[in-house]
Order: structure tokens, then C-alpha cells, then sequence
């Protein structure tokens, strides 16, 4: 097996499939498919681009930072006010996001095809509420959101989702024979 | 004070915190970024004609992984904001380092994309940026947006080139954590710079530039008229019956102050029917009662005024003795409702937390012996005047 784009070389044989689980990403299995019959099983093929994997999985290590400095900053107003008792729930939340975000970014680097998805739901999560501040921030005051939030609140998720979503799995019959069918 | 006193020649009638904003003198580095992209076109182009530099650089681009390719946009784009930061840096020494900054990041993309080394060179440039920022903010530079923003870039480009060749666990874990810390460390730097800055100038409420979250009123530096003092003494004369009566939190329940789930030391119990009755600053009827929680009971601090709607402005009977102040940036928990903080420098709020962007202007009447009638109440007085009624039980 290569390493790059996860090109797969060896020797073809049509005696056996490779199946990659959906849910342990690129844990691939060769089994002896080709013969029992790979269709009854839905089987897909990630072959991220480890460059975009790198991207990405940098982007989600500094929204896990962000989460983490909220997370301060909310830990700071609880301990000065002496209302850290009904911060907890919120307290608990967002750290809980923060450990997401960087585990996440940990099976993502490992190619986990779940991780992806995960990814993917927590940025459209995060793009609602930007959009819920926008609303209140154009209602309010009629102002759009700052530079920052701009970048760390839109652009940073899209950013993701767009890169995720070029990063598509293929299933082995829509992928090239080579990342499809093989076996050493 | 220095430094934040291009803010208080902006326009319009409030001041906030340049933490939200960007400050006049940092305009130009954002600007810069299209000149930038200006400048990435133009040697595509030469490229395209053969220009023999930049057909090497244009294939470089190609030849690189995508986020090789991500790192040198990253790495372009700070170098045109600390470029076009020259424009506006009034400071002749400063200005000449930001071009140096600017110039050594070109130089290290080139090398980037000419495939010669240059990690350790950008490694030590972008740590260097970032500690500087950080030390300037803490320093005299108040934060703002076009700042922050760049720091962002610079850490994000920062993890791409510290990415261990050999990805053995223990280096991803290592690389991982540090980017983490390092966008946390520059955010509470960010922060503190913030409020450095707001304490230089005043601090408070009621300070040159206010605290992050506070909106003022700017100034006009003119001591208070006799008649301004007396009309605050009227109004002190009105009010403090009633807040008498409201040292009893029960009593203030019973007239529809929700003292109910008091925590904390500035506990702000509302009124829900004075908010809506159509009186303004009416000194027997304030919107809220700020109360301390202590272990003797509930301690009347005292009463906010707060005006019906974001657009209307408190009436100043005292002048200067009576500046209205108003807040942006806060977080709101939803679960349960609850005060959880600022937007942090870096643009969020917790999780499960809505940015609430304004409220309404708003007036504190304090009763603490000691603080001023109305403004900001000191921390280390309110304090004291916690301790001093734990320990006798009186006022």
C-alpha cells in the first residue's frame, strides 16, 4: 500500500475486494469478497488528499481552542461574579466541545470516515449559531458581525465543509480500479 | 493612553473597546490585502509570459501539496497586512520593523515555493510575530480586530509548518496540544491587553476607553455645575427611601424584583413591570436592585436605571455625575439563562451561549458608604463592604 494519496499498488487480482468499513474509515480489510458477493455490503473508499486532511485538521485544533478560551473567559465571569454554579451546565458543554474538536482532528488525521461526518454536522452547528448572532447582531444594533467572527464563525466552517466535501468517499464501483480492487 | 487615543477621535457618540473594532492605524494592513492578491495576479500573469522568476515560483505553487500550498497564502497574506501597516504607523521605529516583518515573509514564501528550506526560518518569524503582538498588547498597544485577525493567520500557518515529518504519536500529540495552547495563550493575552488598556485609560465603566463589553458616552471633560449637583442630590433624596425598604430582598420580591436564585456578588435582581411602565430614570421605580449574596443574607448594593429601548438615551441630570453607560459583546446562556461572559477576542461565545451585540443605556445608584452616587462601583470597595456586614450584620 502507498502512502501518498492512498494509491493502492500491488498486483490486481479479481479474486479479492477492498472493503473499507464505514465505520473505521480506512481500516482497510481485504477479504474474499469479490467471490461472496462485496454488493450486499455498502462499502465506501475514502482517499483524502493528506494535504487537505493537514488543513483541516489544523482548523478544527484552533476551533477547539477557541471553545476552550470561551470556555475560560465564561469560568472567569463565574468565579469574579460568584454565579459559577449556573454556568456549570455551559461550562461543561463547552469543554466538552473543545475535547470534541480535538479528538475529532485526531481521527480525522487517521483517515476515520465517521470523524469526517462528525466534523461535518459540528461546522453546520457552528454556522447556525453564527447565523442566530448575525440575525440578533442585524436586529439589534443593525450591525453585520466583526472581522473576527467573520473568519472564526463563517469562514473557518465553510472553509471545512468545503474541503470535506471534495474529500468524498467512493464507493468501489465508482472508484478508479485501483483504489477499488486489489490486493497484493 | 497613548495608544488608545486615535479611538477617541472616532466618529460617533459612543466608545467601545477596539477589541471589537478596528483601530483607524490598522485600516491600511487590512487594505493591503488586496494589493496582495493584486500582486499574486500580476505574477501569474508574467508567469504566463514567461517571466522566468515567476514561471519558477508559479510551478513551485503547483508542485506543492495542498497545505503547502494553504501555508504560502497564509504566509502572503500576513506579510501584505504588516506591509500595508506601514502606511499607518505613526511610530517611525515601529513602522520599520513591520516592513521588515513584511519583507521577511515574502522572502520566506519564495523560498517556500522555490523548495528550498524553510521551516525553521518560518517557524522562528511567525513565533517572534506572535510573541511581539502578544507583549505589545500587554504593553500599550490595545488589541482590535485587524490584530487579532493576523495572529490568527499566523498561528494556523504556525501549526502547518510545525507539523512533524515523522508523524510518530507522541510528535502529533505534541504539535496538536501546541497549537491549542498557543491559540488559547494568544487569546487571554488578547484579552488582558484589552483590559490593560481600558485600565490605563481610566478603567471602569466610565474610563477613556472602557472596558471590553462597555459602551460610554465620550466625555467632554467639564467639572459638574452647581445646579447638575444639585438635581443629583435631589434625586439621591427620592430614591433612598425606597432602597431602604429594598435592604429587604423579600420586600423587593413582593414588589416584583425577581431576588429569586440570588448567587454572587452583583446579583442583579430585574423588574420585569418597571421595564415596561413607560417611566424614565424615575428615582422610586429602578428597573433592577443589585444585590450581594452573602453568608448573612441578601446586601442591598444598589438600584439600575435602564432606558426602554437601545435608542433612546439617559437623561444626564447630573452631567458628568451621571454618565449612562450601555454593554455589547455579552453572552447569554441559554441553559440555564445566565450571564456566561464577553465575546472572546477570538469571536465566540461558549456553547450554548447567544452574543447579545447591545442593551439598552443603563445608570448604577449605588448605596455602598463611600462610592460615588452613580458610575462605576470599585471592586475592592464592594469588598470591604461585603466583609465588614458578613462580620457585624450591619450597614
Amino acid at each position: 500500500l502507498g502512502s501518498g494519496r492512498e494509491t493502492i499498488r500491488g498486483t490486481v487480482s479479481r479474486e479479492r475486494i477492498l472493503v473499507v468499513d464505514d465505520d473505521a474509515g480506512c481500516d482497510r480489510r481485504p477479504t474474499d469478497a469479490g467471490r461472496r458477493g462485496a454488493r450486499r455490503r455498502r462499502t465506501l473508499v475514502w482517499t483524502p488528499d493528506p494535504g487537505v486532511v493537514e488543513i483541516v485538521r489544523v482548523l478544527l485544533l484552533m476551533q477547539a481552542g477557541f471553545a476552550l478560551l470561551s470556555t475560560v473567559g465564561a469560568l472567569a465571569v463565574g468565579l469574579f461574579t460568584g454565579t459559577l454554579a449556573p454556568l456549570q451546565p455551559t461550562l461543561a458543554v463547552s469543554a466538552g466541545a473543545a475535547v470534541a474538536a480535538l479528538i475529532l482532528s485526531a481521527r480525522l488525521g487517521r483517515r476515520s470516515w465517521r470523524a469526517r461526518r462528525l466534523v461535518m454536522v459540528g461546522e453546520c452547528l457552528v454556522l447556525a449559531g453564527a447565523l442566530v448572532d448575525l440575525t440578533l447582531s442585524l436586529a439589534i444594533v443593525h450591525e453585520p458581525l466583526g472581522l473576527v467572527p467573520v473568519l472564526t464563525r463563517i469562514v473557518v466552517p465553510v472553509a471545512v465543509l468545503v474541503l470535506l466535501r471534495r474529500q468524498r468517499a467512493r464507493t468501489p464501483a465508482t472508484s478508479s480500479p485501483l483504489a477499488a480492487i486489489t490486493a497484493p | 493612553v497613548s495608544g488608545v487615543a486615535h479611538i477617541l477621535g472616532a466618529a460617533g457618540p459612543t466608545l467601545g473597546s477596539p477589541l471589537y473594532r478596528v483601530l483607524p492605524d490598522h485600516l491600511p494592513g487590512l487594505l493591503a490585502l488586496g494589493p496582495g492578491l493584486l500582486a499574486v495576479g500580476l505574477v501569474r500573469r508574467r508567469a504566463r509570459a514567461g517571466g522566468r522568476l515567476t514561471s519558477w515560483l508559479a510551478g513551485g505553487y503547483r508542485a506543492l501539496p495542498a497545505d503547502r500550498r494553504f501555508l504560502a497564502w497564509l504566509l502572503l497574506a500576513t506579510a501584505a497586512v504588516h506591509l500595508g501597516l506601514v502606511a499607518g504607523e505613526p511610530r517611525p521605529g515601529l513602522a520599520v520593523l513591520f516592513a521588515l516583518d513584511g519583507l521577511a515573509f515574502l522572502e520566506v514564501v519564495r523560498r517556500l515555493l522555490l523548495g528550498r528550506r524553510f521551516r525553521r526560518w518560518a517557524a522562528l518569524l511567525l513565533v517572534g510575530s506572535i510573541l511581539a503582538y502578544c507583549i505589545a498588547v500587554l504593553a500599550d498597544e490595545p488589541p482590535d480586530q485587524v490584530g487579532v485577525v493576523t495572529k490568527l493567520i499566523e498561528i494556523a500557518a504556525l501549526a502547518l509548518v510545525m507539523r512533524p515529518l515523522r508523524a510518530t504519536l507522541p510528535r502529533r500529540l505534541l504539535a496538536s496540544g501546541a497549537t491549542t495552547f498557543l491559540v488559547v495563550a494568544t487569546g487571554l493575552a488578547v484579552w488582558a491587553g484589552a483590559f490593560a488598556a481600558a485600565s490605563r485609560a481610566g478603567g471602569g465603566h466610565h474610563g477613556g476607553a472602557p472596558e471590553p463589553g462597555t459602551l460610554v458616552h465620550r466625555s467632554d471633560g467639564r467639572p459638574p455645575t452647581p445646579a447638575e449637583r444639585a438635581a443629583v442630590a435631589r434625586f439621591w433624596r427620592s430614591a433612598r427611601p425606597v432602597l431602604a425598604r429594598y435592604r429587604n430582598a423579600r420586600l423587593a420580591g413582593a414588589d416584583g424584583y425577581a431576588v429569586g436564585g440570588m448567587v454572587g456578588n452583583d446579583f442583579h435582581a430585574a423588574n420585569a413591570g418597571h421595564g415596561s411602565d413607560g417611566r424614565i430614570f424615575d428615582p422610586v421605580r429602578p428597573e433592577a436592585l443589585v444585590y450581594a449574596r452573602t453568608s448573612r443574607g441578601a446586601l442591598l448594593l444598589g438600584a439600575v436605571y435602564e432606558m426602554p429601548s437601545l435608542e433612546a438615551s439617559g437623561p444626564r441630570i447630573g452631567g458628568p455625575l451621571t454618565e449612562w453607560h450601555s454593554h455589547e459583546q455579552v453572552c447569554f446562556s441559554l441553559m440555564p439563562p445566565a450571564l456566561s461572559g464577553l465575546v472572546s477576542p477570538f469571536g465566540g461565545c461558549p456553547v450554548g451561549s447567544i452574543a447579545v451585540p447591545g442593551t439598552p443605556e443603563m445608570i448604577h445608584l449605588w448605596v455602598v458608604p463611600g462610592a460615588p452616587r452613580f458610575g462605576d462601583l470599585d471592586d475592592g470597595l464592594r469588598r470591604r463592604y461585603i466583609s465588614s456586614f458578613e462580620a457585624t450584620g450591619r450597614v
